[in-house]
Formats: C-alpha cells, structure tokens, sequence
C-alpha cells in the first residue's frame, strides 16, 4: 500500500477522505515491461524516419511544367512591362487615398448637417429608434441634455413633468432648489 | 528525483553539439522520461496513446532543443512541450469522436474495462471518467499534485502560477470530484 507524501495526505484528508482512500490503493496504470528501454530505440526510429523522408523530398528534381509556368512569366521582368505595372500601381494607390479624403470630407458635412437640427427633432429621432443605440450613448446622451436643461427658464408645467420623470433620481437639495 | 542544474547543463552542453547530440539526448530522456510518460499517460489514460504522445514530443524536443534558451529549466520546457501535444491529441480525438459528455464518459469507461494496461475497480473508472470532465487546466494541477505528489512552490515554478491559485484550483477539482461522485 502505497503512503502518499505527509502534506499531500494532511490536505486529501480536510478535503476528501475518499481521494485519500483511492490513493492510497495504489497506481492503477500500469504499463508494457521494459517500456521505458525500447523508448529510446523508437524515438530514435522515428527521427531516422522523418530525415529519410525530409531527404528524399530534397532530392525531388523541380517538376517541368513549373519551368514552363516560369518561362511563361519572364516578360514580366522586361523594363517596358515593368514600368507599365509600376505606374498602375501608383495610380491605384492615389485613386484610394483620395476616395479617403472625399469620404473623411462627407462625413465632416453631415456633422454640419446635424449641427443643424433642433433638439425637438433629434429628440423624436432618437425615441423612435431607441433599440439602435447602445446603452453607453443613450446615458452620454441623457447626462448631456441634463447638464443643457436650464431650470430657471422652465415654466410650472414643464418643471412638473420633469420631477415626475426624474424624481427617483433626484437628490434631495436638487428637489429643493427646483421647488 | 530530480535532476541537478550542473547536470541539465552537461547534458545541453552534450546535445548542442552535433558531434554528442545522440548522447545527450539519451541522457536526457534517462532523466525525464519517466515523469514525462506518466504526466501524459494521466492525460490520455490509455498506454498506446500515451506511447505515439510522448515519442511525437520527444521528437520535437530532440528538433528543437538549439531553441531552448535556458530561461526555465528544461523539464519544465519539456513538460510544456509534451502536455501540448497531449491536449492536440484529446482536442483531435474530441473532434473526431463528436460525443456528449456522457457518450465520452461511457467510451471511457468501455474503453478502461477493456484495456489489459488498467487494473482499477469501479470507483477507480468512476474516478476516471470525474476528471475528464475538469477543465485542462484544473486536471493539470489535480494529476500534479495528487498523482505526482508535486509541492506548490514546484507547481508555481513548472506552470508559472502563484501557489495560492495553483491551491484554490486543487481545492476546486476535489470538490468538482467529489460532486460527481455523488450523482
């Protein structure tokens, strides 16, 4: 019967009396005699193998028909084509980064555009598609419209509507002031 | 048993040169090989498979010891190589097989009944097919320090985790352990 190690004993104990118990009966694997000597001979086996097949892939002659592939592609590296393909290339590039720009150059119109439209109309917008937006942008945007309310400029009515929706969320000194 | 750093570093010295290689990989599979099949065979139950694991890792060993660059020692690095190609091994045989966990539970416990190189009982099996259903990690550390005995400060070093993690995961895959047992 096997006697685990004192520490590992004590905490089986605490933790469980039957792992313990399992144990300590003793390893259940077990494995071929003399493994561990033929280990060695097969791993060796192995490397011999895998550098026998590395070899032999080495000393594959390169096939015929990627000389022909290759042959058919030379022209590619005659200066005239050469120069042709660089100029594409450039233009194509130029062509990208000034779609960029023209795109950078919309989108800053339409923050004009926005800029423009009054708050009742943005605030409409909003409502009717409240589900696209995502709850870090609605709460950015409710803590700006509240620090844009001025209390003082609200009529009663207004006033009470905005305590009703808001009241839970009200500190006591802000109800004050507002009364 | 544990192999002294004057002699991990002899036996580096040995296999950096091409001259010794063969010689200090021999020396080096002496020191670990042992420890090296048992963490596998824990792994994958089986000893045939535990046999192709181990031989295919030791082979990327013995390729790739020139990339060692001794900043842990080499059972540990070792170790690491041989417990990934063990998780390849079940993650493909996982992929291959496409079972529930209960079909995984009852293959095992066929395939434990069947196997000449397994001598445990019901409860040993029912042990078994308990830690095949903790994740990697935590059956990592259960087969380190309840099958190896290993201490915390070693489990710290060999899998670069502090002891008082390595000890709240025991602790959990007892209890996981335990819970299946009572089902």
């Amino acid at each position: 019967m096997e006697r685990p190690d004192d520490d590992v004993r004590k905490e089986l104990e605490e933790l469980s009396p039957r792992l313990l118990k399992l144990k300590e009966q003793g390893e259940v694997f077990r494995l071929p005699d003399h493994y561990f000597q033929s280990l060695q001979a097969q791993v060796f086996e192995k490397i011999q193998a895998e550098e026998s097949a590395a070899g032999n892939r080495q000393a594959l002659p390169r096939s015929n028909w990627f000389n022909q592939i290759m042959e058919q592609f030379q022209w590619l590296t005659q200066p005239r084509w050469s120069l042709s393909l660089a100029t594409v290339a450039l233009l194509i590039t130029v062509g990208i980064g000034w779609m960029y720009q023209q795109s950078q150059a919309t989108s800053q119109n339409l923050n004009t555009e926005l800029a423009k439209l009054d708050q009742q109309t943005l605030d409409a917008y909003i409502q009717e598609n409240l589900y696209e937006f995502d709850t870090e942008t609605l709460m950015e945007f409710a803590s700006k419209k509240e620090s844009q309310l001025n209390f003082e400029e609200m009529n009663p009515e207004e006033l009470d509507q905005y305590l009703d929706e808001n009241l839970q969320e009200l500190d006591e000194e802000t109800i004050k002031e507002l009364l | 048993m544990q192999q002294t750093k004057t002699s991990d570093e002899q036996i580096l010295g040995l296999m950096r040169n091409p001259v010794t290689l063969e010689r200090g990989f021999r020396l080096l599979m002496d020191a670990y090989q042992d420890r090296l099949y048992w963490q596998v065979r824990r792994m994958v139950t089986d000893h045939e498979d535990a046999n192709d694991v181990l031989q295919n890792a030791l082979v990327k060993v013995f390729r790739s010891i020139t990339q060692f660059e001794g900043k842990s020692g080499i059972y540990t690095w070792m170790y690491r190589i041989v417990t990934n190609e063990a998780i390849t091994f079940l993650n493909q045989r996982k992929r291959r097989s496409a079972t529930s966990i209960d079909d995984a539970n009852i293959n095992l416990a066929n395939r434990l009944h069947a196997d000449s190189y397994f001598d445990g009982d019901e409860v040993q099996i029912r042990l078994q097919q308990a830690l095949q259903t903790l994740p990697e990690r935590q059956k990592e550390v259960f087969n380190l320090r309840y099958y190896e005995e290993m201490s915390y400060e070693e489990m710290s070093q060999l899998l670069n985790t502090t002891v008082g993690s390595l000890k709240a995961s025991f602790h959990h895959a007892v209890k996981k352990v335990e819970q299946f047992f009572a089902e």
